[in-house]
């Protein structure tokens, strides 16, 4: 059994130490990138969107290099995303892959765990604390790469700060224990306390908000977060691993941030629509109202949910005078266009910055 | 004067406007339609709506800009489910519906929005019935017995799909009273077709450009999931290792089964959207199960803002032709259907 799985943002920090601390063999497949879409697109159906293609070409490269076993996340939809495995694995099964899949989803979680403890042979105490354990090590890097993003573009020694990070970021993948894990994240808070920084109001603010893979993935977003912080943009962003999951998940979380939700969207958008739609207008008008100068919308063509999301966004927009910019990911691999627009939307912020600056003088 | 409630001829008109026409005239409501899609309500959708919406919402949009100034209240209720399955819904767009005519189109009347959610509680449609009425202010008996009727009409339009009659004409025949103007009989056709897809493709001569009007005229009989008995219909459910998750497309895919499992067509065409999200899904499906099934012959009718006449009557003509030839070439592996 070599266990293997498609990549999404960090996911993979957890799967790897769960799966290095039950000592099951697995296989980190490459990042996703242009040979990941390639396999991808030569089997997905023609109006897939991006995610499935980068999805499906990463669980390719998986089993091109040795992997027996693949791990995904299933759901109940209404967005496409929850099929995913269900489709991958008859296309796949269609070109001639021998494998099996561990479909995390309602009603395959008893099979999975027996099959994971045949081949690994460990209690289910021990899974529950490795899964824990894994959790803690992404929730950490998360939540230092959402201080990176909101406070480096502010510091007035950036490359210092940036050095720091990575420091932490390296000590990050060789703790051993969750302890640790929080003793970093501490520390890190603490640093930022300590560190000189420039006034919020100085710099401009951007709110990304869109469909998960896209936002997590760094080759599905062309790396926009880099390109924004290269442009000394503080970036927010409330889409992450570590705040969908749980929400997800656990029940009893579900109703409260269903509702959380909705107080926002409400007069724009009022009800779930599957997907992220809904947490795209919610989030539009919660950074909008708090934060930020302009929001950014990122989302793969075809997304049904961000469609939806998409025309209450441009009402929001036309409302309360946010201004919004929506890029639509096709799956070319072109970076001009993509800057050009960015480039463009950045200046006009930066010059209605300016201009109100001026007036309030 | 009777207050006027717009119901927009589109999408869900086609499966479930039998019901919502006969409740709303039995409380004493005029119902108004919008015209049958035509080049205007195209053009006033493709002009409102976010454009990466696809074409099925655009036309929605359309039948509702239309509307808006010559009615009072506008019917849009937000589909969410009809049924108790796992967790099927509509489609995304669907359960925003409301939402997306609210933020694209200016001026709009009053609108009652009403979840349509069937998959929760009991008796959801009665109580969701008289919801409904109660914000146009009928209340009591009158709304139990609007109800009933309403149940009963959409019993008989059922049923007529059953027969085969076109989903417009039955509409018409149930509402309206009119007595069944016989459809043409194709003599003896030799292709069978199933002709899958969402009902408001199927049955939107606009949209597809005439499609079951012209297969009538070469001489091929078009079967559609509406024909397919609905407990037998329901029975192929267990052929898909999870349900999907929108309605119309696991409509489709147990139609595709059954028609597939019953050797009943020489082939199938599906007709889908461009940019319909779930059918890059089901579309794929579709073509595996084909394949799997002794490789039946399978068509995908892409249908866009701009399908000429020309281009959906060539297509059908070349798989037909193929479907012939393929039967004269090898006699003995057609199938004998019945």
């Amino acid at each position: 059994m070599l266990i293997s799985f498609p990549h999404m943002g960090k996911l993979h920090l957890a799967l790897t130490r769960t799966l290095k601390l039950l000592d099951i063999p697995y296989l980190i497949p490459p990042l996703p990138g242009p040979a990941a879409l390639q396999l991808g697109q030569e089997l997905a159906p023609e109006g897939s969107c991006l995610p499935f293609c980068l999805v499906l070409g990463n669980m390719r490269e998986a089993l091109n290099s040795g992997a027996d076993t693949l791990v995904m996340i299933g759901g109940s939809g209404p967005c496409r995303f929850g099929y995913f495995v269900y489709l991958a694995e008859k296309l796949l099964v269609d070109a001639g892959y021998k494998f099996r899949v561990l479909i995390i989803d309602k009603g395959h979680l008893w099979q999975d765990y027996s099959y994971l403890k045949r081949g690994g042979g460990f209690s289910a105490l021990a899974l529950i604390a490795a899964a824990k354990h894994g959790w803690q090590l992404v929730v950490c890097d998360e939540a230092i790469s959402a201080l990176k993003r909101e406070y480096l573009p502010r510091a007035l020694d950036p490359v210092k700060l940036n050095d720091y990070f990575t420091e932490c970021s390296e000590e990050l993948t060789r703790t051993e224990s969750v302890a640790k894990i929080l003793q970093i994240r501490a520390k890190i808070e603490n640093q930022i306390k300590k560190t000189p920084l420039l006034p919020a109001s100085s710099v401009l603010r951007i709110g990304l908000v869109g469909d998960i893979y896209t936002l997590l993935e760094p080759y599905a977003n062309h790396e926009i977060e880099d390109f924004l912080q290269r442009s000394g943009v503080c970036v927010y962003k409330e889409m992450a691993v570590s705040r969908w999951i749980p929400n997800i998940l656990l029940p009893w979380r579900k109703g409260g941030y269903t509702r959380e939700l909705l107080s926002y969207a409400y007069p724009y958008l009022q009800s779930s629509v599957g997907g992220f739609g809904l947490e795209s207008v919610a989030n539009t008008r919660k950074m909008g109202e708090s934060c930020v100068d302009g929001i950014i919308q990122l989302f793969p063509l075809g997304c049904m949910p961000e469609i939806v999301a998409q025309s209450a966004i441009n009402r929001i927009c036309q409302k309360e005078h946010l201004p919004v910019l929506s890029i639509t990911m096709d799956q070319h691999d072109s970076m001009t266009g993509f800057k050009t627009r960015l480039e463009a939307f950045l200046e006009m912020l930066n010059r209605q910055k300016k201009n109100r600056a001026n007036a309030i003088n | 004067m009777k207050l006027k409630i717009g119901f927009p001829r589109a999408l869900f008109y086609y499966l479930y406007f039998p019901f919502w026409h006969t409740f709303f005239t039995e409380l004493g409501f005029e119902v108004v339609c919008s015209e049958p899609t035509n080049k205007l309500s195209l053009d006033l959708g493709v002009q409102e709506t976010v454009n990466d919406a696809c074409l099925p919402i655009k036309i929605y949009h359309g039948h509702v800009a239309e509307l808006k100034d010559k009615v009072d209240v506008l019917f849009l209720p937000r589909m969410v489910s009809v049924r108790k399955l796992d967790s099927e819904v509509f489609c995304p767009k669907f359960l925003g519906l409301p939402d997306m005519i609210r933020n694209s189109i200016e001026g709009l009347p009053r609108i009652i929005d009403d979840k349509v959610d069937l998959s929760k509680g009991f008796y959801p449609l009665w109580r969701l019935s008289f919801r409904i009425a109660h914000k146009l202010d009928r209340k009591g008996w009158a709304v139990a017995a609007a109800f009933f009727k309403a149940n009963k009409a959409q019993r008989r339009f059922s049923a007529y799909l059953a027969q085969e009659v076109p989903a417009q004409e039955a509409i018409y025949a149930v509402i309206g009273g009119e007595n069944l103007s016989k459809s043409v009989e194709i003599p003896k056709p030799d292709v069978h077709l199933a002709i899958l897809g969402y009902p408001y493709l199927i049955y939107d001569a606009f949209i597809n450009v005439g499609l079951l009007e012209k297969l009538a005229q070469m001489g091929i009989k078009a079967w559609t999931a509406e024909m397919v008995p609905p407990d037998r219909l329901e029975a192929q459910g267990k052929n898909l290792p999870k349900n999907l998750f929108w309605h119309f497309s696991n409509r489709t895919m147990r139609a595709t089964f059954y028609y597939l499992k019953e050797h009943k067509v020489d082939g199938l065409v599906h007709v889908t959207a461009f940019g319909c999200g779930p059918d890059a899904m089901v579309d794929k499906l579709m073509e595996l199960e084909s394949k799997a099934h002794k490789r039946t012959p399978f068509l995908t009718l892409s249908l866009d803002e701009h399908t000429g006449e020309a281009g959906v009557l060539t297509r059908i003509e070349a798989f037909v032709d193929m479907l012939r030839l393929r039967r004269k070439g090898n006699e003995d592996l057609v199938s004998y259907h019945g």
